[in-house]
């Protein structure tokens, strides 16, 4: 087993205006095999793309390490990065937001190669029309602005940018969440189809379970900065033991009989989010929990392993 | 028994720089007392402005013929004035963003207790305007038991708060509440849940059965995601490129769906199981050059020469469960 | 007609051409831009539009032979009014380039970089804009010989930072898209991503801005010639021939009022271009 990734206790950490500190990623512990998938799951606030730019090193982390290909690049510097980045690269949440509206979709696409590489304008058209050809457009996209593009349309092109230098890690940041299922569906057929196609490792940022139990061979449930359960997709939905995770399961509108065999018990969340800024000393998820208990409020639970390599944040389990 | 709100042959067209969109195909459905009908369709497919047909928001370019009544009374013939009082009178409105939905400069009772006061009643601006203390206590007491209604806690505290300092579940709330002044009987949602955490949704879409429940009323509920309108609603209309192509009892439609679209869509929908997700070719059609008769024949696995040309018309294929599609034809 | 419907720019000039009033001030515009070109041919008298004199002619109403009158030395109007075009446009072009060269740079560094560099350049403009432009331009028109080329340099000093502002705010909100982020990730050097990421996306306000403030630019310079601290007589500045036209009103008013409502008709015109302009951009951005 080979790790693409690795990261130990990290931190990113934001100074507010005021003063206050947020602690959007908070200690954060994962590691991730070559080939496999991540899937990193909460809700809006739980930190999950801050991670991910994190991990990334498009934000500087203010804590801990992170291991790519077992070296240590956390104090890696902006040009030393520049070197890696052709390694790791991201697809963005929002496609529209991604592509500048002003350039071609060529342009869009040959940034990376005009950067990194040294290829000639030729050669890199070439490149350019043969990844338009890998996510499934035609060449005639090549001259096209992104206004013209649909959001499937444009995400591909998104993930065509990310492929340009041959990674090997892939940040998705939900890459799906603005686009109709029908769509989500065929983008997700085509992550499934480059990564088997070019061996790529992805780490999947999103808030949708059902992506996750179909994208993912791990996965990471975040909230508040900190990873509350983490385990192989297999074992926790198999068997989910945080009480958030079971929340989250819950709160899924399913469709088929067969899906209500994963969720234990129906459950609705109530009581506050607590502010990032105010985050409490003792179980962060106390306000909103239906399992809490007056122990819980003693100190923040440390994520044991419960069961092998299935590891939880609750003394409750 | 008698639909509530029913809805015929709906058409409606938009002018556009590019030519005449094509946009409502004959949409026609109805809501009968105490059902919650759930429109699923996907993004561009026409289910808002159906929504906005019925609210009568439609913008000035649009042009609409058909029949829309509730409880008999059919809207579109009757004068503009009359039919704006008659629908704010008794279709309440759940908004799609809570986030924008709510003017951040006012106070939550200042915009509740004008609600009350001119509800049914042609406003006068410049006289809508009143600082919430000056009240009259009925208001108050009609906006608190509201805000009961949709689980606030302390909604004497929520009333004099500011929409920001909402959370978005708490803020669509207080727009549920407001979408029921006035004993409205019939409700139409527009995707409330959409801009919210799945978390918060649950909370919201529990609400919303138990208010149907518990006040009789009826609702239109528009989205995307059939799971919500599985749980939510006895009936389901799913709408494509501004047809309705089938629809009946959500237990039976979910079941066995008929319309190849409707199967495309629940195919796509990643499941909690390992299932794997095939996703629907093509894209939407223009609306300004429609296909000639099925508008979804494009984009169809199973689709027949006849499909091209010619619209299906409703087969009743099982007990209420209707699909607009040739390969249902006569014979079966 | 079908293929046009397709293309890029069918919905803006849709846009453009609904509402009249921007195409009467395109009209306007290409008309003056026409005049400017052509001055000396169409120009009944061309070498009126000098220091020339005709003692004989001098204050003659509006005739046929001298449509819109003589002045105090009986120099035709009409001339004058169309070569002084070329001033006002001249004007306007330099004004505008300078404020253009030194506003947007400057917006850009501060919005992008931030910090230390944007203070600097934020507070500079700040100072600057706390100044009316026309004390400004007195000022150095005053401290230096009146003329032409002082006023133009003054009134360009007064308007920059308008520009600074402009591409400032701009900057700020481009920034915060997501390409910006892309392509700081990838590597791309600091001014690729100033002068090819985020300046292109502020095109269409600057076009917008700059066809408004054309008219504003040739207004202020007018002022000046007004005020005598502009161009000086015998040049056909507008400014300058409304001024002295004012001495002999209001027997004489054909002087001040075609002057006056030449630079009135170029001035709106450049106002409602601007708004068409608007229309025409705010389409391709949605």
């Amino acid at each position: 087993m080979e790790k693409i990734i690795e990261v130990k206790a990290l931190s990113k950490h934001f100074k507010t205006k005021k003063g206050l500190t947020v602690k959007a990623v908070d200690e954060v512990d994962f590691f991730l095999e070559k080939g496999k998938t991540l899937a990193i799951v909460g809700e809006s606030g739980s930190g999950k793309t801050t991670l991910g730019k994190t991990l990334l090193k498009i934000y500087e982390p203010t804590g801990g390490r992170i291991y790519f290909e077992g070296k240590d690049i956390t104090n890696y510097s902006k040009d030393k990065m520049k070197e890696l980045r052709a390694n790791l690269q991201m697809v963005f949440q929002d496609p529209t937001s991604s592509l500048n509206p002003r350039k071609s979709i060529g342009n869009i696409i040959s940034l990376p190669l005009k950067i990194h590489t040294r290829m000639t304008k030729k050669e890199i058209k070439e490149k350019v029309i043969w990844l338009l050809e890998q996510v499934d457009l035609s060449p005639a996209f090549y001259s096209r602005y992104p206004n013209a593009l649909s959001g499937g349309q444009k995400q591909r092109v998104g993930i065509a940018r990310a492929l340009a230098l041959n990674p090997k890690l892939i940040v998705l940041d939900e890459p799906t969440a603005s686009l109709d299922v029908s769509v989500q569906a065929k983008i997700l057929t085509l992550l499934e189809e480059l990564k088997n196609r070019f061996g790529l490792s992805y780490i999947y940022i999103t808030h949708d379970l059902g992506v996750v139990r179909n994208m993912a061979d791990f996965t990471l449930v975040m909230y508040l900065g900190r990873v509350m359960e983490y385990a192989s997709t297999e074992e926790l939905f198999r068997n989910p033991l945080h009480p958030y995770t079971v929340a989250l399961l819950s709160s899924i509108p399913t469709i088929m009989d067969e899906e209500k065999s994963t969720i234990p018990y129906e459950i609705t969340l109530s009581g506050d989010i607590p502010s990032l800024t105010e985050i409490p000393d003792y179980c962060r998820f106390y306000s909103r929990c239906y399992k809490k208990e007056k122990e819980c409020m003693e100190k923040e639970p440390e994520l044991r392993e419960m069961l092998s390599g299935h590891w939880v944040r609750c003394i409750r389990v | 028994m008698d639909a509530l709100l029913k809805v015929e042959d709906l058409h409606v067209n938009f002018k556009t720089p590019f030519g005449m969109a094509k946009v409502l195909n004959g949409v026609s459905l109805y809501i009968k007392p105490q059902e919650i009908v759930s429109l699923v369709g996907e993004t561009g497919c026409g289910k808002s402005i159906t929504a906005k047909s019925i609210l009568d928001v439609l913008p000035e370019t649009s042009i609409i013929s058909g029949k829309i009544s509730l409880k008999d009374k059919d809207f579109l013939s009757i004068g503009k004035k009359e039919r704006r009082t008659l629908i704010r009178s008794r279709i309440g409105y759940i908004p799609q963003n809570p986030m924008t939905s709510l003017n951040p400069v006012f106070t939550i009772g200042e915009v509740f207790f004008d609600l009350i006061k001119w509800h049914g009643k042609e406003i006068v601006p410049w006289r809508a305007y009143r600082k919430w203390k000056r009240h009259i206590k009925e208001e108050r007491d009609i906006a608190i038991e509201l805000l009961k209604k949709v689980h606030l806690p302390q909604p004497e505290d929520v009333l004099s708060k500011y929409p920001t300092q909402l959370s978005g579940g708490m803020r669509q709330r207080v727009l549920i509440a407001m979408s029921m002044i006035g004993n409205r009987e019939f409700l139409i949602a527009d995707e409330p849940t959409t801009a919210l955490d799945v978390t918060i949704q649950k909370g919201i879409v529990e609400l919303i059965k138990e208010k149907v429940e518990e006040e009789r009323l009826s609702v239109l509920y528009i989205t995307h995601n059939l799971g919500v309108a599985k749980y939510l609603s006895n009936r389901i209309y799913v709408m494509y490129a501004g047809d309705i192509v089938e629809f009946g009892p959500s237990e039976s439609l979910l079941r066995n769906p008929l319309h190849p679209y409707t199967q495309g869509l629940l195919n796509s929908i990643p499941k909690l199981v390992k299932t794997g997700f095939s996703g629907i070719p093509g894209r939407l059609p223009s609306y300004i050059t429609p296909p000639e008769g099925c508008r979804f024949s494009p984009r169809c696995p199973k689709s027949m020469e006849i499909c091209n040309n010619i619209k299906p018309p409703l087969k009743e294929v099982e007990e209420g469960h209707f699909v607009r599609c040739h390969l249902y034809g006569k014979d079966n | 007609m079908k293929k046009f419907k397709e293309s890029s720019l069918y919905l803006p000039l849709y846009r453009f051409f609904q509402n009249r009033l921007s195409v009467v001030g395109a009209i306007i515009i290409i008309v003056v831009v026409l005049i400017s070109i052509f001055a000396p041919y169409l120009a009944p008298y061309p070498e009126d539009a000098g220091g020339a004199i005709h003692f004989s002619d001098t204050f003659q109403p509006p005739s046929r032979k001298h449509l819109l009158g003589t002045d105090d030395v009986g120099r035709d109007v009409l001339s004058r009014i169309l070569i002084g075009s070329r001033i006002s446009l001249l004007l306007g072009v330099v004004v505008l380039t300078i404020a253009v060269l030194i506003g947007i740079p400057l917006g850009l560094i501060a919005g992008y970089f931030g910090g230390l560099t944007e203070k600097i350049i934020m507070r500079t403009t700040d100072i600057f804009l706390s100044i009316p432009p026309l004390v400004l331009a007195l000022a150095v028109s005053a401290a230096f010989e009146p003329n032409l080329r002082n006023s133009m340099i003054a009134i360009a000093f007064s308007w920059w930072p308008w520009y600074t502002r402009l591409a400032y705010g701009e900057t700020l909100s481009i920034k915060e898209e997501d390409f910006i982020e892309v392509a700081e990730s990838l590597g791309a050097s600091k001014w690729y991503i100033i002068f090819r990421e985020i300046l292109p996306n502020m095109t269409s306000t600057l076009v917008v801005k700059i066809s408004l403030d054309f008219g504003y630019a040739i207004l202020t310079g007018a002022a000046l010639g007004f005020l005598g601290l502009g161009a000086q007589p015998p040049t056909p500045e507008w400014g300058t021939m409304v001024s002295l036209g004012r001495e002999y009103l209001p027997n004489v008013w054909w002087i001040s009022t075609f002057s006056g409502l030449a630079i009135f008709i170029t001035v709106l015109g450049f106002n409602l271009l601007g708004d068409g302009l608007r229309d025409f951009f705010d389409v391709e951005v949605n």
